[in-house]
């Protein structure tokens, strides 16, 4: 059971709590719950996400990669057709097609060029402002994963699969300066531009720091950071500065599944990790309190404060958000599957809903009060709907969504679900939802006995005589509304017609019962376990159970028919009710020596016993012990001359 | 216009034309009789004997059969002849149809006749001229149809063991025809050829090496003319050149009979190839593909040169038989010989492709005509619509003896190995005489490969290809005729020793491209499309390769597991 979803059986009904993250959360999109324009804040609380608004859904599979130029217009790199669009407010022109691959890696410069790679293949290509795109630079490269403009006015370009990273100084001029052991250079960042840049690695998720200032052809290499993982994805760097690495696990080799980010100083020290709860990480944007993450799996954009503190800020509805760009006040999202060009803004959306996972009351129920915690400041507002049906998943059998301030409850059914709708007149103003309730009268459900057994004295412990008359008789009992259950405890002799109380209204689970005081025989118990503490008298169930006979014997064997006849002692050992376990002998206090029955089996409750004795010329005294399957001995002895 | 064309037209001026009278299936009667006309010998048109049997009606849906019986000019013993194929039949002189039909080891001259409105149909039906869609051919007659003789020059039992399978499928019947084409102006009775009965040749291969069918004209109105009363491939609207014929002989056969023969200068355009008939005009040429041929033997350099006809059912067979018909006339293939060709094809005025072929053994021109006829038909039945084969131009040269080795093991210096670091691979070649040899190959393991197992395989580049469509076969899917071009050129190069390296590291392909170890967060995002897109995984991926040509063609595959360590 999730901690943050709890379900309190009150006196007259159920209680069903939602609160904090994980309470709030979808955990899976699949079991029925969704979300739209909702934040889930590291606190656990639940506001209207920044607002989102579709810029372009492409054809393609992919946007990898976005760039702007200073007049505004957005570049976006493609797959997996490679083509590379130009977005001029509404306008979308194709500005490059190669009919195959990706392009990963895009950018502008101060110039106003605009520089996109070709994956596979690593052309490089640049667009003039009011040209066509021109070839400008062969790598003869796999891949070209980033692009990265440098103020000197060349350009450095990560590939793979050789892991070279290049400096374009202009058409057709370019050279490898750092070629690493790792097949994949996958992320740049200037760490200070145009002296300390960054490159991320894969297959080992190395963080190198490349120092430019003394041999712009040769680098002084340094490691900033070895990440756990396979593959650095995504580079940012703030001002102050701080390195924020996204880095994914490689599934065929690492445990770790999901994505990952760590904040690391300029010393390399790691401040503090966080591990996505998507499958990928895709993108950083460092912002003044932390770094906007885009994941991929689910496709949601995360913002991570300067603590590591986590918020889910919006679900891009796409399989992954791939890339961020920042462009005045908003932030450009490209996503995959489907191909979207979305943009983040500044203020809450206008309105959000958050629905729950379908709740199971365990049968048909009624529905009562939902009430919430929450802040919802004038000119937003919270309201509530929720709907039932008897099927996990919701379905047409469902019945529709009920506004909860009509006053009207879903009807009854197993399953209930709530949806919370946020609204807000203002950019800058949000309600914040903190905790649902929703009470519930969910039918009785009476205890479960699963077991009641009272404590046998094992063999071994009867063979050696250890007879505790005080046995634990003890049971299993559970309830599935979680009430509480109150216990009853009764014997009857088994040629007796009543049952008498052991113990009454106990809430323990056991009972310690002094055998001494029954009289010895056999007895049945029973136990009866109630949920009257926790319901009403009329509603209370009992469930009982009622076990086998279980012998009682406090009393001694007896010993008799002793003889000591040549090199043989013999006895006969009696009891009333228990087998007899053992019997021994000794000569003269000697140590004892076992007798064994004569009929070769202990299974009777009267055995003949005999053995071979050592007896000493003269007078000899012989004492013979015997135990019963309980435990209890008894003792006789003889005096023979030899 | 030439002088033959030229001449042609002087005939037709002085040719009767004009819309011939007709009986239809329904005027017939069984038992009535009549005559045909057909060309037994050099160019006279004669005539034979022709006795209605009955009319099968709806033979196949909308067309009749006339079943008949023939006599005279010796037909009772040699059957109905191919090459007859078209003959006019007249009932009271009145055009009935062409004889069509025969059936192999008859003891009668019994044969079915095609009615003549079906025929003339096909001059109403759209030519390409006339924006008909050009066809690939799917076959030639139905299972009893006269089978056309298709002349061959210098057809050797090789050679014809190898295009007679190709051209049955096509109802063609190769046969020897050891002269090349007739003049047109050396005493070619123009006028009394071109005319019902005469005997008249579609040219499939014209120039150095000739190929043409031979049949007759069953009628003609002015310049055009309907002929053999079936179809030849079921090319649809065809553009084949056509000629006059002499007859030689004809060639008494057990299961049937057949005319040998020379076809004259080309003479007009055969347009329309159906089930009835096939129908054309005289006059204009068609253009055809060239063939040229650069040959160079120890003794001497020759060029040829021979046009094949625009069907892409059949050019790559057309065009592998003239190649290997000029291999075979030059060095003869009874004796060891190695033949290295370079084919360079011009496609559809933009696309070129070359591809290097060694072959060696005793008959390397068997080999070369299976290779070109595998290639021609991969590219000319592309699933990318049906490209037009510019030209062609090869490259060939003999060496005597046998030039081959067989690759029988491969050591490296060590099995485990560093990321960077080189190692010798030293690779054993075995000869026919049994010497072995050592070929030293030095492989530079890159920085960034990764550890793990590393396959090493050896084999001839030829060998690495096909090995390729195993392992990355997105990458070797054709997905346009540009890139189908592309990835046929990696084929060939059997004397290149080809050394590759591959990790275990899964790869991604899209479209025909390999993007080999992507890393993860491409990986998934890639593979999210498989299935919606042309994306496919390969379970390893290129990690080097080494290219070393050699003299001799390479046979056999070694490879080896080394363990890259860092």
């Amino acid at each position: 059971m999730n901690l943050n979803t709890l379900v309190i059986a009150l006196l007259a009904g159920n209680l069903w709590t939602s609160t904090g993250i994980e309470g709030f959360l979808p955990s899976d999109e699949r079991i029925g719950s969704k979300s739209e324009n909702v934040a889930f804040l590291h606190d656990g609380t639940v506001m209207l996400a920044p607002a989102i608004k579709e810029l372009a859904a492409l054809g393609d599979a992919s946007i990898w990669s976005i760039a702007a130029a200073r007049n505004g217009t957005v570049y976006l790199g493609t797959g997996n057709a490679g083509r590379v669009y130009r977005v001029t407010g509404s306008r979308i022109d194709t500005i490059f097609d190669a009919d195959a691959g990706e392009i990963l890696a895009l950018c502008t410069d101060a110039r106003g060029n605009v520089y996109f790679a070709a994956t596979p293949g690593g052309t490089i290509y640049r667009l003039r402002p009011g040209n066509e795109p021109e070839a400008w630079f062969e790598t003869g490269e796999d891949y070209v994963f980033s692009l990265l403009p440098g103020t000197g006015g060349a350009i450095f370009c990560a590939t793979g699969i050789n892991g070279r990273l290049y400096r374009i100084d202009g058409k057709d001029r370019g050279k490898v300066i750092f070629a690493a052991r790792q097949a994949h250079l996958t992320a740049l960042a200037w760490l200070d531009e145009e002296r300390e840049l960054l490159v991320g690695t894969a297959p080992d998720g190395i963080v190198y720091q490349l120092g430019l200032t003394a041999d712009r052809d040769a680098p002084r290499l340094s490691v900033l950071y070895d990440t756990p993982l396979a593959e650095v994805r995504t580079l940012a760097v703030t001002d102050n500065p701080t390195v924020y690495i996204g880095a994914n696990p490689d599934e065929e080799s690492e445990a770790c599944s999901t994505g990952w980010v760590g904040c690391v100083d300029m010393d390399g020290v790691l401040q503090w990790q966080w591990t996505a709860p998507d499958s990928t990480v895709f993108a950083l944007l460092a912002k003044e309190d932390g770094v906007l993450v885009a994941t991929g799996g689910v496709g949601r954009i995360h913002r991570l404060d300067a603590m590591g503190r986590a918020t889910v800020l919006q679900n891009t509805e796409s399989a992954n958000a791939v890339a961020l760009l920042p462009v005045s006040d908003r932030t450009l999202i490209g996503t995959t599957d489907p191909a979207l060009l979305l943009a983040l803004g500044d203020g809450y959306a206008r309105s959000g809903t958050l629905e729950s996972e379908p709740h199971d009351c365990a049968g048909p129920s009624r529905f009562g009060r939902i009430s919430s915690l929450a802040d919802v400041p004038a000119g937003t507002g919270l309201e509530f709907d929720t709907r039932s049906g008897n099927s996990e998943l919701p379905d047409s059998t469902w019945n529709d969504w009920l506004e909860v301030t009509t006053g009207s409850t879903s009807p009854v059914a197993r399953f209930v679900q709530w949806r919370a709708r946020l609204t807000s007149g203002f950019p800058g103003r949000t309600p914040v939802l903190r905790r649902v309730d929703l009470y519930y009268d969910a039918p009785n459900r009476s205890p479960a006995i699963s077991g009641l057994e009272v404590e046998q004295v094992e063999l071994t412990a009867a063979e050696r005589g250890n007879n505790d008359p005080i046995r634990e008789i003890t049971w299993q009992v559970e309830d599935a509304d979680g009430d509480s259950l109150e216990f009853e405890l009764l014997f009857r002799g088994e040629i007796e017609q009543r049952w008498k109380s052991l113990v009454d209204r106990t809430g323990t689970p056991s009972h310690e019962l002094d055998t001494r005081t029954l009289p010895d025989g056999w007895y049945r118990f029973r136990l009866t376990a109630s949920d009257a503490v926790s319901r009403p008298a009329n509603l209370a169930r009992t469930s009982e159970l009622t076990i086998l006979p279980v012998l009682v014997d406090n009393s001694p064997p007896v010993v008799s028919g002793i003889s000591a006849r040549g090199r043989n002692a013999a006895c006969s050992v009696r009891d009333a009710h228990s087998t007899i376990a053992s019997c021994r002998v000794s000569v003269n206090a000697g140590p004892w020596q076992p007798l064994g029955p004569e009929d070769g089996i202990l299974d009777e409750t009267q055995e003949n016993f005999s053995g071979p004795v050592e007896l000493e010329p003269g007078e000899n005294t012989l004492t013979f012990w015997a135990a019963d399957a309980q435990g209890n001995t008894a003792t006789g002895s003889i005096v023979v001359n030899r | 216009m030439n002088r033959a064309q030229l001449l042609i037209a002087v005939a037709l001026l002085t040719l009767p034309a004009g819309a011939v009278e007709t009986l239809s299936p329904e005027e017939l009667e069984p038992g009535m009789k009549g005559y045909g006309l057909s060309v037994f010998s050099g160019y006279e048109i004669e005539r034979f004997e022709v006795e209605i049997i009955d009319v099968m009606f709806d033979v196949s849906p909308g067309s009749d059969m006339i079943l008949c019986r023939l006599s005279g000019h010796d037909l009772e013993k040699t059957g109905i002849i191919a090459g007859m194929s078209g003959s006019p039949v007249y009932i009271d002189d009145k055009l009935i149809g062409a004889i069509a039909y025969g059936w192999g080891f008859a003891k009668e001259p019994i044969g079915g006749i095609t009615p003549i409105s079906e025929m003339l149909a096909l001059w109403d039906i759209p030519t390409r001229a006339n924006g008909a869609r050009r066809t690939i051919g799917i076959a030639g007659g139905e299972l009893s149809t006269l089978r056309l003789p298709l002349a061959m020059s210098g057809l050797n039992p090789s050679l014809s063991g190898l295009v007679e399978p190709a051209l049955a499928d096509f109802g063609l019947m190769p046969v020897a025809a050891a002269s090349g084409q007739l003049s047109a102006d050396s005493g070619l009775p123009l006028d009394s050829t071109l005319v019902p009965g005469g005997a008249i040749a579609v040219s499939y291969i014209a120039g150095d090496v000739v190929a043409a069918a031979v049949g007759t004209i069953t009628h003609r109105e002015g310049d055009r003319i309907v002929a053999f009363g079936h179809p030849m491939i079921r090319g649809g609207a065809i553009e084949m050149p056509f000629a006059a014929a002499k007859i030689h002989a004809v060639m008494p056969g057990i299961r049937e009979s057949f005319k040998l023969f020379s076809p004259t200068e080309l003479v007009g355009t055969m347009n329309q190839d159906r089930l009835p008939a096939v129908a054309g005009s005289i006059g204009p040429v068609p253009e055809l593909t060239p063939v040229s041929i650069k040959l160079t033997t120890p003794t001497a350099n020759s060029e040829f040169n021979y046009r094949v006809v625009d069907l892409p059912a059949l050019t790559p067979i057309l065009t592998a038989y003239g190649l290997s018909e000029i291999v075979y006339a030059s060095e003869g293939s009874y004796e060891d010989m190695t033949l290295v060709s370079r084919t360079s094809l011009a496609f559809n005025d933009t696309c070129t492709i070359t591809i290097k072929h060694i072959h060696t053994g005793l008959d390397p021109a068997a080999m070369l005509f299976r290779r070109t006829l595998d290639e021609l038909q991969f590219l000319l039945g592309s699933p990318f619509g049906t490209p037009t084969l510019d030209s062609v131009r090869v490259e060939l040269e003999f060496v005597p003896g046998k030039q081959a080795v067989y690759i029988t093991g491969a050591r490296p210096s060590r099995w485990t190995v560093a990321p960077g670091e080189s190692l010798d691979l030293a690779v054993t070649l075995r000869r026919e005489d049994g010497n072995e040899e050592k070929k030293s190959v030095l492989i530079g393991v890159p920085l960034t490969t990764p550890e793990g197992p590393l396959t090493v395989s050896v084999s001839s580049r030829d060998s690495l290809f096909y090995r390729e469509t195993m392992r990355a076969p997105g990458a070797t899917q054709p997905q346009s005729f540009e890139h189908l071009c592309r990835v046929l050129e990696r084929t060939g190069g059997e004397n290149i020793l080809a050394v590759a390296g591959f990790s275990t590291r899964p790869g991604i392909t899209i479209k025909g491209k390999e993007l080999p170890d992507p890393p993860p967060s491409l990986r998934r995002v890639l593979q999210g499309g498989i299935g919606t897109e042309s994306i496919a995984t390969t379970a390893e991926s290129v990690v080097f390769s080494r290219m070393i040509p050699l003299d001799d063609v390479i046979a056999g595959v070694v490879e080896i597991q080394l363990e890259v360590r860092r």
